[in-house]
């Protein structure tokens, strides 16, 4: 049996993007950049509640762009 | 002296029919290039460090309060969002087969990247023209080094870019040119990523 | 042996700082890394005894390949002891940058890497160049770096406890030190010799190679699988890819507790070769020989041609050649024949 190399269609199928989930990521970094940079604008809080929320929201845009932006995934 | 018997086990799961066929090409280079992602990340988190330790250390020149500007950044991080975005649209041609429109969405984010550096380069030069270079202090060593280092990755990803709009430009959309697209929109995700953390930690840490 | 390795893996990342110290940081910071220093020596004596124990219940070869391992183990050994030593930080502000630390990593390093890359080399040139390494040159050889070795480090733990400072280009003789320092440069001259015979022994044995022929692929009744082929392998390496579904499939076959490989030739895929890495090996060293006299024009010449390199690697469609399995089996066949004539 010979070496089986993946057509340009087989690849093009394992491919899980999609227009929805990529503006649904892109949605969501800016609402989460947004609220980031507005409370450090406004100093909204002070101190160290200000670091863990903007630390909190900066880990929880990087989760979601991980999750809606890189489409191949491991094992496929 | 008894002779000692090893008693190999053998793996009842172990196939003993030939294997009829490799991991594909494919599969092993995203593999192989979220490896490298991953050394990627300790190279950003090892200047993460450094920069966290020695953010402070001003050597009685500027801080980071009176050098970085907000609007700066964020028009940055906008920019990046931005191509972020166009590069998965790229991605999204490129699935369909559409080579012009896979072009089109490529030199969109190329652009967006250039004017990323540029913004970034000028605020650079101005650091450097002001007396501020990364000489002046720890803080500083550790600034350019993080955000450098960032920058000179977008500078490899557009000249990636530029090579990959000409691939495409000669040969359309084959099997290796759509798996270099692949990982391609890997590493301009990753370098968005990145920043997320820089922007956060950096600019906006270094504003309070 | 895994484990061992994985934890020392970890370890290593945290351990940098006991090579600074006596540059200024906290007592509490010296203490972590003077820990850590002392934690990775741990899963590293597992590994050295588990070296050791395979040796139980076998009959040991001294050939070249055995002495350069057990010489490898003694100082190996001793200069890891001392690190335990110099792991301590009030010990290390005692003794830093004397010759007591040269000692030290000198006998990491020669005595460790040195010896360890000398008994792969020894142990595994049959396998890639088709020919053996002379086993007497070799032995003498390794007497003269071993016997060398210990007459020119040794003193030198001494000289470091009485006080001598490293990079220093003389001292004085009212130290006393003297005859210590002659016993070192006469080890010294003895690694010389070892060097010298291990270099003529590299040229002869190239030079005798018709006759010194491993016929057999493999000249140590090997357990692993790279000696199930030819020396030098062919370009595909395996002919059939081995199945691997206990310990030492090859030394289990040797011993009749095992079937041998039954699976029939197939196709194989090889990369195609390209230039492309020896050609960006070459700029980078102008690239760097550029960078460090402040050759802007070869430094822009060489980096541009890197990058043209890479990305002439990186275009095309090309990038396997296919052996078909009938080509495997007509060279594996002239190689048989070629072997029994």
């Amino acid at each position: 049996m010979s070496h089986e190399e993946i057509s340009l269609r087989e690849m093009q199928k394992e491919w899980h993007g999609s227009l929805s989930g990529y503006l649904c990521g892109f949605i969501a970094s800016i609402v989460l950049t947004a609220i980031s940079f507005g409370i450090v604008a406004t100093r909204a809080l002070s101190g160290p509640s200000l670091k863990y929320t903007v630390a909190s929201l900066a880990l929880t845009q990087a989760i979601l762009q991980l999750i809606f932006f890189s489409t191949p995934r491991l094992g496929s | 002296m008894k002779p000692l018997t090893i008693h190999h086990t053998r793996d009842p799961n172990a196939t003993t029919a030939p294997p009829d066929s490799h991991q594909d090409t494919y599969s092993k280079t995203v593999l192989g290039f979220w490896i490298y992602l991953m050394t990627d990340c300790l190279l950003f988190a090892s200047f993460f460090a450094t920069y966290v330790v020695l953010h402070e250390s001003t050597a009685s020149g500027p801080s980071s309060q009176e050098l970085f500007s907000l609007s700066t950044a964020f028009i940055e991080t906008m920019i990046l969002l931005f191509s972020s975005v166009s590069c998965g649209f790229a991605m999204l041609a490129a699935v369909k087969s559409q080579k012009n429109q896979t072009i089109a969405w490529l030199a969109v984010t190329f652009i967006l990247g250039l004017s990323f550096l540029a913004i970034e380069g000028h605020e650079f030069f101005t650091l450097v023209q002001e007396g501020n270079s990364w000489s002046r202090s720890a803080f500083l060593s550790a600034f350019f080094s993080l955000v450098g280092t960032h920058g000179l990755h977008i500078s490899v990803g557009l000249l990636w870019m530029a090579t990959m709009i000409g691939q495409l430009t000669f040969s359309g959309i084959t099997i290796a040119i759509f798996r270099r697209l692949v990982i391609f929109s890997m590493f301009w995700h990753f370098l968005d990523l990145i920043w997320i953390f820089i922007f956060t930690f950096v600019y906006l840490m270094g504003v309070i | 042996m895994v484990w061992a390795l994985i934890v020392i893996t970890f370890l290593s990342f945290i351990v940098w700082l006991h090579h600074f110290f006596t540059m200024g940081a906290s007592p509490n910071v010296n203490a972590f890394f003077a820990i850590m220093t002392m934690l990775i020596a741990i899963p590293t004596g597992v590994k050295l005894f588990n070296w050791l124990f395979t040796k139980f219940r076998g009959r040991v070869h001294f050939m070249s390949p055995m002495l350069w391992f057990f010489a490898f183990m003694l100082n190996f050994s001793i200069g890891g002891m001392t690190g335990i030593l110099l792991s301590a930080p009030p010990v290390d502000y005692q003794v830093h940058n004397s010759l007591f630390l040269i000692a030290h990593f000198h006998g990491m390093v020669i005595g460790g890497v040195l010896f360890g890359f000398f008994c792969g080399f020894t142990y595994w040139f049959p396998k890639f160049t088709g020919f053996f390494l002379s086993e007497k040159l070799n032995r003498y050889a390794f007497w003269c770096w071993f016997s060398g070795f210990l007459l020119a480090f040794m003193p030198l733990y001494m000289l470091g406890f009485m006080g001598a400072t490293r990079r220093l280009d003389h001292y004085e003789a009212s130290t006393g030190w003297h005859p210590l320092f002659v016993l070192v440069a006469f080890g010294a001259f003895i690694i010389l010799c070892g060097v010298v015979i291990q270099m003529y022994g590299l040229l002869k044995s190239i030079l005798d190679r018709k006759d010194n022929l491993d016929l057999t692929g493999d000249p140590w009744n090997g357990r692993t699988l790279e000696w199930s082929v030819p020396s030098p392998p062919p370009f595909y390496n395996f002919a059939k890819t081995p199945i691997v579904d206990q310990l030492d499939p090859l030394w289990a076959t040797k011993r009749g507790q095992a079937p041998p490989q039954q699976a029939d030739y197939e196709d194989i895929h090889m990369p195609k070769n390209s230039p492309m890495g020896i050609y960006m090996g070459i700029f980078s060293l102008l690239f760097g020989f550029a960078a460090v006299w402040y050759m802007l024009w070869l430094a822009l010449l060489s980096g541009v041609a890197i990058v043209v390199c890479a990305i002439i690697r990186t275009t095309g469609e090309d990038e396997h050649d296919l052996i078909s399995k009938e080509e495997i089996r007509a060279l594996e066949e002239a190689r048989l024949r070629k072997g029994t004539a």
